[in-house]
């Protein structure tokens, strides 16, 4: 595929992104924060993003099969995954954390257990996407050409 | 000799000053409001500044109640916005005498006008408008409310120079005792007019954007405007009274005063008037022997504005996403300082931008903020802007230092984004993990601002700026070491050189995160609990460049930024 090419594809699918929920203006912000001096920034944000996710995503999936949730520990764990998917745009996974926390209000464990499948399920979508778009990112560069914004 | 810049620092610091507030002269609090009281304050401060050929009126109906609470929208997460009317007449006065001097600048003299411009404030107290029941929907569903508010406009305009509350006396709200209710809601309207040139079509949009808060507060703002007989801002804003506090009917309030020197308590003393005096020291030039007339303009029209309020009629918290175009006051900044300039002595070095391209608000409701924390977020705004526009012409005598930022935030996402914003916007900041280690950083060094996450291991950020705030009442870090914070080491042994014990009140911003579907209410509840905890504002998350950057200018000192 020629760099024209593989530059449309990158620009639809972001594009895609966008209009599915997968991504928000956050995200454009963090785009707008790399330059010259900071050429991976949004790759190394991202790549934090994951890390700390799939830590949240073990501690959750561990309290909740405790006998006696302490929800207070999910909770601050769900605010955690919140924020961080809030920072970086990742705004369906922000949505689910949201209902996630109000379970965790009620102390509804089947909620609970429920919305824990739905942010591990919007999360290993929007990894997958922004692996993808990377990849696409680097299609690119090999092919010689720039990244559009 | 003083900047233009300068000037208007004076005149703000003037009505600022904290120590006339503090020590009750002045009573700002959180919800409370005193409408004579405050417009006579503001009044009098802008006389000594803006009274060089203009008479100075403000009038407030005795219907007006003497104290009135600020009505929390039930829309918008706004807290306590009312006491920002002061300012907003200030700002008013700031535009528009500019205004009228730049454009007589430009015009040519003319022989026959002897009539001297005049601008004054009204308060009083109006029915419950039209766009109150409907919410807060397109500008084109409320036409009628436009309709209402520029006609009364237009009678105000054009008629004599004493103009008195008897046109208005025909409304009476609100005040009505209610006995099932503990509290009813007044309407009061708000008009800053000036009989002069009025302002050109052009400029009132531009003026519009920064007045958008007024729409979230949960009233209107129009501004009307015919060359020749002046123009009008006009806002329209709910009130709370509480029963209890029962208003003057004292009718002297309406007697013509030409001394602002008033007898009466100034609590029910409805009006207020300044006459032109030749001015004194503060403008210290040649220009108060220039007579400035009052010049028709050519093309005549008369056109009304209104400010559109939000788009969408939202009931979520509208600024996750921030979309607000980033708007200078680059043109009306100028205006300002050039127009004092004109009174001082003739500088040149001022350059004025033309083009309205990048504009920032001054009003920018991202940050909702509490009555007492308004007064430092709205004027230093203008002020640093003015500066910004006369630095040109000042020597940079300030010392270029770093300001000294502490992030307190333990996601390591939010920490790398916000710290990669910063760098951006030019500052480092130092980064602790929690409360704890929050308090001791602020123990070892003074920082010029505190971003502090609220949700916290170990120690939240309510408790450790409860813990900041104790000792800069106190001067003792003892709440601190109850909890088990040791106290710092003597400042001599500390290695950093260039960190001081904390000497005066830091600014601590809360970052809160807030939910798309957030209620007003809850947002405002949290917003309220930072407040309540010593918190002076809040960014939400996510934090976005523009938020930071409005952040600093708002709470870091000018020479720092």
């Amino acid at each position: 595929m020629d760099v024209l090419q593989l530059q449309k594809q990158f620009i639809d699918y972001k594009a895609s992104l966008y209009n599915e929920g997968f991504l928000d203006e956050q995200f454009t912000q963090l785009q707008d924060l790399q330059d010259e001096n900071n050429p991976d920034f949004v790759a190394e944000v991202v790549s934090l993003f994951f890390e700390d996710s799939e830590r949240l995503l073990n501690e959750l999936t561990k309290s909740l099969e405790q006998q006696s949730v302490d929800f207070k520990r999910v909770d601050a764990h769900v605010h955690q995954w919140k924020g961080s998917s809030s920072s970086i745009g990742a705004q369906r996974v922000q949505k689910v954390c949201i209902a996630f926390r109000n379970y965790c209000e009620e102390q509804n464990v089947e909620g609970c257990l429920k919305s824990l499948q739905q942010v591990k399920h919007e999360y290993s979508l929007v990894k997958t996407k922004l692996e993808t778009l990377f990849k696409l990112e680097q299609q690119i560069v090999a092919a010689g050409g720039s990244i559009p914004m | 000799m003083l900047s233009s810049g300068d000037l208007v620092l004076q005149l703000i610091n003037d009505i600022l000053d904290l120590s006339k507030v503090e020590s009750g002269v002045m009573k700002l609090e959180a919800a409370k409001f005193h409408p004579r009281e405050v417009v006579k304050h503001v009044l009098q401060t802008a006389a000594a500044y803006l009274q060089k050929i203009l008479t100075l009126e403000g009038e407030v109906a005795d219907d007006v109640p003497i104290e009135v609470r600020v009505l929390c929208t039930h829309i918008h997460p706004v807290l306590c916005l009312g006491n920002k009317v002061p300012f907003f007449i200030l700002f008013c006065f700031l535009e528009l005498y500019p205004l009228i001097s730049s454009h007589r600048r430009r015009a040519k003299d003319s022989a026959n006008s002897h009539q001297l411009d005049q601008v004054g404030v009204k308060l009083y107290v109006v029915p419950e408008p039209p766009f109150a029941k409907e919410g807060y929907q397109n500008g084109s569903d409320v036409s009628t409310a436009k309709q209402s508010t520029t006609n009364l406009a237009k009678e105000e305009r054009c008629t004599s120079t004493s103009q008195t509350s008897s046109d208005h006396k025909g409304f009476h709200d609100g005040d009505e005792e209610q006995a099932e209710l503990p509290v009813t809601t007044v309407w009061i309207r708000c008009d800053v007019y000036d009989t002069g040139i009025g302002i050109p079509e052009k400029a009132l949009p531009t003026l519009f954007k920064k007045y958008m808060q007024v729409e979230l507060m949960g009233g209107r703002l129009t501004v009307s405007s015919r060359v020749n007989c002046g123009s009008t801002f006009t806002f329209i804003l709910p009130y709370k009274v509480s029963l209890a506090c029962d208003h003057s009917d004292d009718t002297d309030d309406l007697s013509d005063m030409a001394d602002h020197d008033a007898t009466k308590d100034d609590a029910t003393t409805g009006f207020f008037q300044f006459q032109p005096r030749t001015l004194g020291s503060l403008f210290s030039s040649n220009g108060s022997s220039r007579t400035q007339k009052l010049i028709p303009y050519t093309i005549g029209y008369a056109n009304s504005y209104k400010l559109n309020g939000f788009s969408e009629a939202s009931h979520s918290f509208p600024m996750i996403n921030g979309r607000t175009k980033e708007m200078t006051l680059a043109d009306d900044a100028c205006s300002v300082a050039e127009a004092i300039e004109t009174s001082s002595e003739p500088k040149s070095s001022f350059s004025h931008s033309s083009g309205p391209d990048n504009e920032s608000a001054i009003f920018r409701d991202k940050h909702h903020q509490s009555d007492a924390m308004f007064r430092t977020n709205f004027l230093p705004q203008i002020c640093r802007v003015v500066q910004a526009q006369g630095a040109s012409s000042r020597e940079v005598s300030n010392t270029t230092s770093k300001p000294k930022i502490l992030l307190v935030e333990d996601n390591k996402i939010n920490v790398m984004v916000t710290q990669s914003m910063m760098k951006q916007l030019g500052h480092t900041v130092a980064v602790v993990n929690n409360g704890v280690e929050a308090v001791r950083a602020v123990q070892s060094c003074s920082y010029d601002l505190v971003l502090m996450d609220v949700y916290m291991p170990v120690m939240d950020g309510l408790q450790a700026t409860r813990l900041i705030r104790s000792f800069e009442e106190t001067g003792n870090w003892d709440a601190a070491a109850k909890v088990g914070i040791e106290q710092p080491l003597p400042y001599s042994d500390s290695l950093k050189l260039d960190c001081r014990p904390p000497t005066k009140r830091i600014p601590i911003i809360a970052i809160l995160l807030v939910p798309m579907q957030m209620t007003a209410n809850a947002m405002s509840e949290s917003a309220d609990e930072c407040f309540a905890n010593g918190m002076d504002s809040f960014v939400s998350k996510p934090i976005t460049f523009q938020k930071l950057k409005e952040c600093l200018e708002q709470y870091l000192p000018r020479n720092l930024l």
